[in-house]
């Protein structure tokens, strides 16, 4: 058996939801799930034994620790590399050079891309120090929003209704690249056969459209996927990190079943 | 039989005031003509020296007015490499009264005459403060449209000032022939290529350098803006002279020239005062002078020394952050790190890096 932990915020629920199904698919694997409370590196700690272990409580029905010792690949999930950053500077600014969007104040590009540097090089620092830079280790960033994320706070994801998106994605996905190209981690950015255009995935695979609608929250969920998300993603991490290709396909991976990893 | 100065306070006398670092002597280097209370709304401007009482008033819990505020969204090393948070506009260095004066200018009038535009390996630089895009813009559409930004948030700091502390640094310049306009640094420094056709060189002179600060005024009140001026001159020499003199006779020259316009319009005229910074740094003063081993930067010592006999002065106490905090809630609230020679920025510099 291969051991995959996948471990990560509450974008580990997508997985988790898909569980049945990639284990269907991939019975040679065995998953094992570790939230980190309030999807903190220093809400854990990680001891001489390779286990992780949450300093706090954790939430109901989720383990509080795991042992990394007994796993041949980690999968540390919903990674934000600093993309807040990015939404916010262009929520709140004009950049020089890409299309104006009536912003009073404006930054130039070598400016944003300076800053982006910064953020994420410190992102990735950060990440070195967590795991202990354990090559066994892949960091997988958050999903991008889904197509139909009408209601995000305009500071969430402010590229996604920016006519220079794709300029935009590339820049933060290139500087990404480029820092996660210096740690042990492998890095495994978002597929583009699971995104609908830059810097957002495929409307289908929000929770928000999968939830029955007692389950739905008060503000839909296009920031979390759902099980299908999960299934492919994972299947193109077994592709491409674990060499393995499935072995039979669901009908539906699509279950939801709300094992309180909602946002939190 | 009596004397002039038989009555005169301590502070006239050389042997019993000077040499000294105690409070009750920095509160006597300097008579403030007006009152300034740590909420009166200062605005800072001025050469290289300016960015050190900038970050000095600020930590010191002065209202120091802060336009084009990046701090919440950058950290200060690159907020300061790009020129926001340095003064209280991002107008990079000024470093002449005719500077000043023109910025004033375009700052209030409804269409400013555009400012010329420098190009260097593809790259565009504003001309009039080529340093705060270190890697220049993309196009000159967006030199202008981030320079009519810029003016737009020097207006609104212009009219919230109730006290500009401009520091002069320099006398000489260069003039951009097309417009008129006085450069920071010469062409070919930063960027652009030196035209002696395109600009010209000038050594401004003491009723030059008066008439551009009172103009500046009269344009300022004329406007509706009350700001009174309190004015310094920097401690640092010139790093290159363009006069054909030593460099440390036209320091002297420079330095002298804009002490003496200070001082003329500190006696003649209620609107300016003047502050000695200049003294505390460079003579003994205040068991100075307090410079680097180059002998060019104030120390960190120094820069401390002149704010606090800023404040002694003006009876605010010694500065210090904490309880000053409380009584500003418009001093932002992330503390900057202590400055360092290095951080200063300083176009003059580069002048030097050209010899090499």
């Amino acid at each position: 058996m291969t051991r995959v932990a996948i471990i990560g915020n509450s974008h580990i629920g997508a997985y988790m939801l898909a569980r049945e199904a990639i284990e269907a698919a991939f019975p040679k694997v065995a998953l094992s799930f570790f939230a980190l409370p309030r999807h903190s590196f220093s809400s854990c700690r990680y001891d001489e034994n390779g286990v992780l272990i949450a300093r706090e409580p954790a939430a109901e029905g989720l383990p509080d620790r795991i042992d990394l010792s007994e796993q041949d690949h980690i999968l540390l999930t919903g990674q934000s590399f600093a993309i807040s950053g990015l939404s916010r500077m262009i929520s709140d600014f004009d950049v020089l050079g890409l299309a104006p969007r009536g912003r009073a104040r404006s930054v130039s590009l070598m400016l944003l891309t300076e800053f982006l540097d910064f953020r994420i090089e410190r992102y990735c620092e950060k990440l070195a120090r967590f795991l202990r830079g354990d090559p066994r280790c892949v960091v997988v960033p958050a999903p991008f929003p889904a197509d139909g994320a009408a209601d995000l706070p305009q500071d969430a994801a402010a590229w996604l209704e920016h006519p220079s998106a794709a300029d935009l994605i590339g820049l933060w996905s290139d500087t990404v690249d480029y820092h996660m190209s210096g740690l042990d981690y492998g890095y495994m950015p978002q597929p583009d056969h699971l995104t609908a255009g830059p810097g957002r995935s495929i409307g289908a695979y929000a929770r928000a459209a999968t939830l029955a609608p007692e389950q739905t929250p008060a503000a839909p969920d296009y920031t979390h996927m759902n099980s299908d998300y999960g299934f492919a993603h994972f299947e193109a991490f077994a592709r491409q990190w674990l060499g393995l290709e499935p072995e039979c396909r669901p009908h539906s991976p699509r279950k939801e079943y709300d094992n309180g990893l909602g946002p939190q | 039989m009596r004397s002039p100065y038989q009555d005169l306070p301590d502070r006239a006398f050389w042997r019993s005031s000077v040499g000294r670092d105690d409070a009750a002597s920095l509160a006597q280097l300097w008579t403030p003509k007006a009152g300034i209370t740590r909420e009166t709304a200062l605005m800072t401007i001025g050469s290289c020296f300016a960015q050190h009482l900038h970050r000095a008033l600020v930590r010191g819990g002065w209202n120091v007015l802060q336009g084009e505020d990046m701090s919440a969204h950058l950290p200060t090393r690159l907020c300061h490499r790009y020129g926001y948070n340095l003064f209280s506009g991002r107008y990079g260095n000024v470093y002449t009264a005719r500077q000043f004066r023109q910025l004033i200018e375009q700052a209030i009038s409804p269409a400013p005459a555009p400012g010329p535009i420098w190009e260097k390996d593809g790259r565009f630089y504003d001309a009039l403060r080529p340093t705060v895009e270190p890697e220049g813009l993309g196009h000159p559409d967006e030199v202008m449209q981030s320079r009519r930004e810029h003016l737009v948030a020097l207006r609104g700091v212009l009219e919230r000032a109730e006290c500009i502390i401009l520091t002069l640094g320099l006398t000489e310049g260069w003039i951009d022939s097309a417009s008129g306009y006085a450069l920071p640094t010469a062409p070919g420094t930063v960027a652009g290529d030196h035209d002696p056709a395109r600009a010209t060189f000038h050594n401004f002179t003491q009723t030059e350098v008066m008439e551009d600060l009172r103009a500046s005024r009269d344009l300022l009140r004329a406007h509706g803006c009350s700001a009174r001026f309190v004015l310094t001159v920097s401690p640092v020499p010139l790093v290159a002279t363009a006069s054909g003199d030593h460099v440390a006779s036209a320091t002297a020259y420079s330095k002298a020239v804009l002490r003496a316009a200070c001082g003329e319009l500190q006696m003649s005229d209620p609107d300016f005062d003047y502050f000695p910074a200049y003294e505390i740094v460079t003579t003994t003063i205040a068991r100075g002078p307090y410079l680097d081993q180059f002998a060019r930067q104030p120390t960190d010592e120094g820069v401390q020394l002149v704010l606090k006999a800023f404040s002694l002065a003006l009876g605010a106490g010694e500065t210090s952050g904490k309880g000053a905090e409380a009584d500003s809630p418009a001093i932002p609230p992330t503390p900057l790190p202590t400055p360092v020679d290095d951080d200063t920025i300083c176009e003059e510099i580069l002048l030097e890096a050209f010899r090499k």
